[in-house]
């Protein structure tokens, strides 16, 4: 990002002015919002409504294939995959299991957000290499890892209880999707090695700060 | 002694200016160096002093730096406020 008039410079590429403080902010407010708006208040407001619950399952047994999908002679399939479940009269406490989910994702959002804003106030105020600073990132740095991995449990468990209610006899089963995961611990041990160097700012900042 | 401990040395500008009759103000611009920044090594507050700093306030007050800097041993630190 950069301003129009510092667009033609190529050293002054990704350098933070005063409108990309701006901008970053306002798609960190947006992002928060928007995870709210989709995560938590669509589904709920689906719920208050009276309108059924839609939920993707995960179907470990392998089952027929549909009628559509017919093999060739010397070949066998089997369908493996997932199931959009409807329940017109779901349960309170299945809607409340699914809605789970996205309640965690919005407050790992949320603190994410707010550290994150933080921090942009240190860098724009010319303060980054600070305590605040450093202790931002490593909250950062753990929720990134803690988080994704509380979110897919409660999505596993919002499956069982989907499940559970939808299908005749349906043994009790726990599915957890890995997807992403990686990503994120990937992410917040990155984020981690930069509060390192930042407390090694801070510290070199503090040796400055006496000198004469 | 470890180097992270709290140092015990001791900044004497304050006596040589004194016998030079001369203002931390009147050092600070004769040496460009800010007088907030002459004020903390005046008032023992300086963590480390530059190796310019410190030649061209020798310069200045025509002294050398065993003059302007020495560190106090342990008693007498101890009886330092």
């Amino acid at each position: 990002m950069g301003s129009q008039s510092q667009s033609h410079q190529p050293g002054r590429i990704l350098t933070f002015d005063r409108w990309d403080f701006i901008a970053t902010r306002v798609l960190i407010a947006a992002i928060t919002l928007g995870s709210l708006a989709i995560t938590v208040i669509w589904p709920m407001t689906s719920w208050l409504r009276g309108e059924p619950l839609r939920w993707v399952v995960a179907v470990d047994a392998a089952v027929s294939l549909p009628a559509e999908l017919t093999t060739n002679p010397d070949a066998a399939a089997q369908w493996n995959g997932e199931a959009l479940v409807t329940l017109t009269e779901a349960p309170a406490s299945t809607w409340l299991a699914t809605l789970l989910p996205g309640v965690i994702t919005t407050i790992a959002v949320a603190l994410v957000a707010v550290q994150l804003l933080g921090l942009l106030h240190d860098i724009q105020s010319r303060e980054p290499f600070a305590a605040a600073s450093v202790r931002r990132l490593r909250v950062i740095a753990l929720i990134l890892l803690i988080a994704p991995m509380v979110t897919v449990t409660a999505d596993a468990l919002a499956g069982a209880a989907v499940r559970s209610a939808a299908f005749v006899d349906a043994p009790f089963a726990f599915f957890i999707s890995a997807n992403g995961i990686l990503v994120a611990v990937g992410a917040g041990l990155m984020v981690a090695a930069v509060a390192e160097a930042f407390a090694r700012g801070a510290e070199l900042r503090a040796d400055v700060d006496g000198l004469v | 002694m470890p180097v992270e401990d709290p140092h015990r040395v001791a900044c004497h500008l304050d006596d040589l200016l004194a016998r030079r009759g001369m203002t931390v103000t009147a050092l600070a611009e004769a040496i460009g160096v800010t007088n907030v920044n002459l004020s903390v090594l005046k008032n023992n507050r300086a963590k480390a002093i530059r190796f310019s700093t410190l030649t061209a306030i020798c310069e200045v007050l025509q002294c050398q730096p065993g003059d302007l800097l020495s560190v106090e041993s342990s008693v007498e630190a101890q009886r330092t406020p």
